[in-house]
């Protein structure tokens, strides 16, 4: 669902500025945004209670913020922002944890092979899984955007920071580092 | 698919199996109803962070009263109506300020009711019959009893008067000083 389906995006601001109409606002904007974001965070977090957890606390501090929004960025970018560090203030937290889950994404890996035949569709997400799990965190992070999220590198740039040219070296760099984990496998 | 990098177009002909996977990867398992249940659940726990008790959902909600069985519902009416009615009227009798009178009745109203508690000779003895003329009287007897005494008077012919003193039977000390009509002193009778 796209915000333009349903409300202009300025008329959705002005509604969320405004706090008679705020509730309903904001009710609405997760309504249209949930499950984009549901997806970017459970992309890094990897489990749907830590996805909720971090989406749950994604919307409250959206909430918090939201009459100070000034518009500057397009809402879904604003959220997208404020996932994206959640998310990695939670994996921060989580290191240990993540480590250990990358492990065992190789030790799968490791074990598919041995069984021999083609790899599946499973097989080659885990694969592909795996390969973003090696990359440092801001390649990991643009090459999800891009790839899974579709987001424009401007608008990655505004989540992210930075300029879209160094993002695009990023996205390339990381490009050719999963296309040599996944010729080494 | 995406032409603003070339090294994205190189990497998907490469690998195009993986670029299949991006809309799969969208499929992981989610619990049912987890987005139509997470709005709500986010908006209950905003309100609790911000010490709202009811959520604008609920607020915003039109209030239905519960309607009345058909049985039950035109005499319990008719009742509570009544019961209304009688406790304003109870109230407006007891409770309102006396409808004040025009001055002039309420002094006539005064005087009528101090009379009534004092008795005709308390009112006798406070009149001096000697010092009240003629004139004044019957003003304050009224035109009846004037006609009543006149009438009495002059009714009354000389022989009736002379009995009438007869029977009062006075002493000759009492007429001293009253002027009397030579024809009665003339009377034999006296």
């Amino acid at each position: 669902m796209k915000a333009s389906q349903t409300l202009p995006e300025q008329e959705l601001v002005e509604r969320l500025r405004d706090e008679k109409t705020r509730n309903r606002a904001f009710e609405q904007l997760m309504v249209l945004y949930q499950e984009q974001l549901y997806w970017h965070i459970r992309r890094m977090v990897k489990t749907h209670d830590d996805t909720d957890d971090v989406l749950q606390n994604t919307f409250i501090k959206a909430w918090k913020a939201i009459a100070s929004f000034r518009g500057d960025a397009k809402l879904r970018t604003w959220l997208y922002r404020i996932a994206t560090n959640e998310s990695l203030t939670f994996l921060n937290k989580q290191k240990k944890a993540s480590f250990s889950e990358l492990a065992d994404i190789e030790n799968d890996m490791h074990h598919s092979h041995q069984g021999g035949g083609g790899p599946d569709g499973d097989e080659i997400q885990q694969k592909l899984e795996a390969a973003v799990a090696t990359l440092p965190e801001k390649q990991k992070l643009v090459f999800r955007m891009k790839y899974y999220d579709d987001l424009k590198y401007q608008e990655i740039a505004d989540i992210l920071g930075g300029s879209v040219g160094s993002l695009k070296a990023s996205f390339h760099h990381a490009v050719k580092k999963i296309e040599k984990f996944l010729q080494s496998g | 698919m995406r032409n603003d990098y070339p090294h994205e177009d190189d990497w998907m002909e490469e690998a195009p199996r993986l670029a299949s996977l991006r809309e799969s990867m969208s499929q992981g398992e989610v619990p049912e109803g987890y987005f139509a249940e997470l709005p709500g659940k986010m908006m209950a726990r905003i309100h609790a962070l911000d010490g709202d008790p009811a959520p604008e959902a609920i607020r915003d909600a039109d209030v239905v009263l519960p309607r009345p069985t058909p049985g039950q519902s035109n005499w319990q009416l008719w009742g509570v109506a009544a019961s209304v009615v009688l406790l304003l009227g109870l109230g407006l009798i007891f409770f309102l300020p006396e409808r004040e009178l025009p001055a002039g009745e309420a002094i006539e109203q005064r005087i009528q009711v101090q009379l009534t508690s004092v008795s005709a000779t308390e009112i006798v003895n406070e009149i001096d019959i000697a010092e009240v003329s003629e004139d004044e009287l019957y003003a304050m007897l009224g035109q009846e009893a004037q006609a009543a005494l006149e009438n009495e008077m002059g009714g009354m012919g000389q022989q009736e008067m002379l009995d009438f003193l007869d029977e009062l039977e006075l002493d000759p000390a009492d007429l001293e000083g009253l002027e009397f009509d030579d024809a009665i002193f003339n009377d034999t009778n006296l």
